[in-house]
């Protein structure tokens, strides 16, 4: 399977961050990945995603900040519609997130990987129509 | 300044003590050295006595002067609490993650076709235990979290139009497989009535259903008929789940909307859980004006019902 979509994962626990991995790679997405907030923002300033995952909790750099500059004017990646990783969904943090330009939020530990890729793409899908 | 004032009271006084001895025990010249070791070590077992009651004495004081500034200590009371429900959201925070991971690979080796092909029938299974087990811990965590939420008022409802009786039946059916576990059949009457649409927050409506639903299948035994009705009563619907179950008694009764509560009776030994279920249902309810109600009889089942106000 080649979708020949471009991914980029930010997520600190290393297990998490292969499975995804492995899930994305599956269904045939081409996997960039960061462990903490600096490489996180690094990476997602310097390539071109179709999507980009965002862990909120992360060392050197949370996810809300990492968000804040993707978001920022003049940001290349200003476009790249992000989704939000969190574990304990405060309201006020995701609300944060959406004001900021978040295109969705996922509670990780209610979710299935598998299930983030659809819920991803069925997104990504009715944005374009 | 107070404790330096005070200590050098306490040593002039414990000086003065022993000068004294000295003196009193020169005096009685035949056991001159001995009552000298015994007036030291009188005067040592007097003063570890004062200092103990002093400090009881201050602790007393300043209980005092707390009590005149109530707020005072209301406030380190409730700080206290906001410290332990944030250890509480912190701690589940860091056992969800890992509990995530368990959850990704289990689902990974079991639903993987490749992966899965490679593992034998018998693994499978304990695979599902993990499952299972890591299901349970992450229940329990999310548990706790709603707890910490409602007792720092931070639970709010996302209220929304849905039909109420939707809703019980998508729950119904989701639980339709335990119940057939244990030969049980789960019943729903409408009483001809096809849509009753409620402003509530559905997802936790969901939860409540849930709980009670779960707790009928755990607590009636196998080929039990577990019954749900609604009903509306002017203002309010009434949703009520009943099994044919072990029952309840008055004494649990007493206590069983309370955190953490689980019966000791020993019928219910064997059947996990962690007490929290209802006490969350029961917040749930009352935030939305409505109430929980439990009505049972040892021998004779359970109903639990909970009123709902319909608009809100």
């Amino acid at each position: 399977m080649e979708n020949n979509k471009k991914i980029l994962l930010v997520e600190d626990d290393l297990f998490l961050l292969d499975l995804y991995t492995q899930f994305f790679t599956q269904r045939g997405y081409n996997v960039s990945s960061a462990s903490d907030g600096e490489e996180g923002i690094k990476t997602a300033l310097s390539g071109t995603f179709d999507v980009i995952l965002l862990d909120i909790m992360l060392p050197k750099k949370s996810g809300i900040d990492i968000l804040k500059d993707i978001k920022a004017e003049g940001s290349p990646a200003r476009n790249t519609p992000v989704f939000m990783l969190t574990s304990l969904g405060y309201d006020e943090i995701i609300k944060n997130a959406f004001q900021l330009g978040a295109a969705g939020y996922f509670l990780k530990s209610n979710i299935l990987p598998n299930q983030i890729i659809d819920e991803v793409e069925s997104i990504i899908s009715q944005n374009k129509i | 300044m107070d404790d330096t004032y005070n200590i050098f009271k306490i040593s002039v006084i414990f000086l003065i003590f022993i000068i004294l001895g000295y003196f009193l025990s020169n005096n009685i010249s035949s056991f001159s050295s001995f009552f000298f070791i015994i007036w030291i070590i009188f005067c040592i077992i007097i003063l570890f006595i004062y200092i103990s009651l002093s400090d009881v004495i201050l602790n007393i004081k300043k209980e005092g002067k707390c009590r005149k500034s109530g707020i005072l200590k209301i406030n380190k009371k409730e700080s206290e609490n906001l410290k332990k429900n944030d250890f509480i959201s912190i701690t589940a925070h860091e056992i969800k993650t890992p509990v995530a991971v368990i959850k990704g690979y289990t689902d990974l080796l079991l639903n993987d076709k490749d992966i899965s092909l490679k593992i034998t029938n018998d693994v499978k299974e304990y695979i599902k235990r993990i499952e299972n087990s890591s299901d349970q811990i992450f229940s329990l965590v999310e548990n706790l979290l709603n707890i910490t939420k409602i007792e720092n008022n931070e639970l709010s409802l996302n209220k929304e139009k849905f039909n109420i009786l939707d809703l019980i039946e998508e729950v119904r059916e989701n639980l339709i497989n335990d119940a057939d576990l244990k030969k049980q059949t789960i019943l729903f009457e409408t009483h001809n009535v096809k849509d009753i649409i409620v402003f509530a927050d559905k997802l936790k409506i969901e939860e409540v259903l849930n709980n009670l639903l779960i707790n009928a299948i755990n607590y009636t035994p196998e080929g039990g008929v577990i019954k749900i009705s609604v009903k509306v009563e002017e203002k309010f619907i009434n949703v009520s789940v009943k099994d044919n179950g072990i029952g309840i008694s008055y004494e649990d009764q007493k206590k069983i909307f309370s955190k953490f509560f689980r019966s000791n009776s020993i019928n219910v030994r064997n059947i996990s859980g962690t007490g929290l279920g209802l006490y969350i249902s029961s917040s749930i309810i009352n935030m939305h004006g409505g109430k929980l109600i439990l009505d049972s009889k040892i021998g004779h089942g359970s109903t639990f019902s909970f009123l709902l106000p319909i608009n809100v």
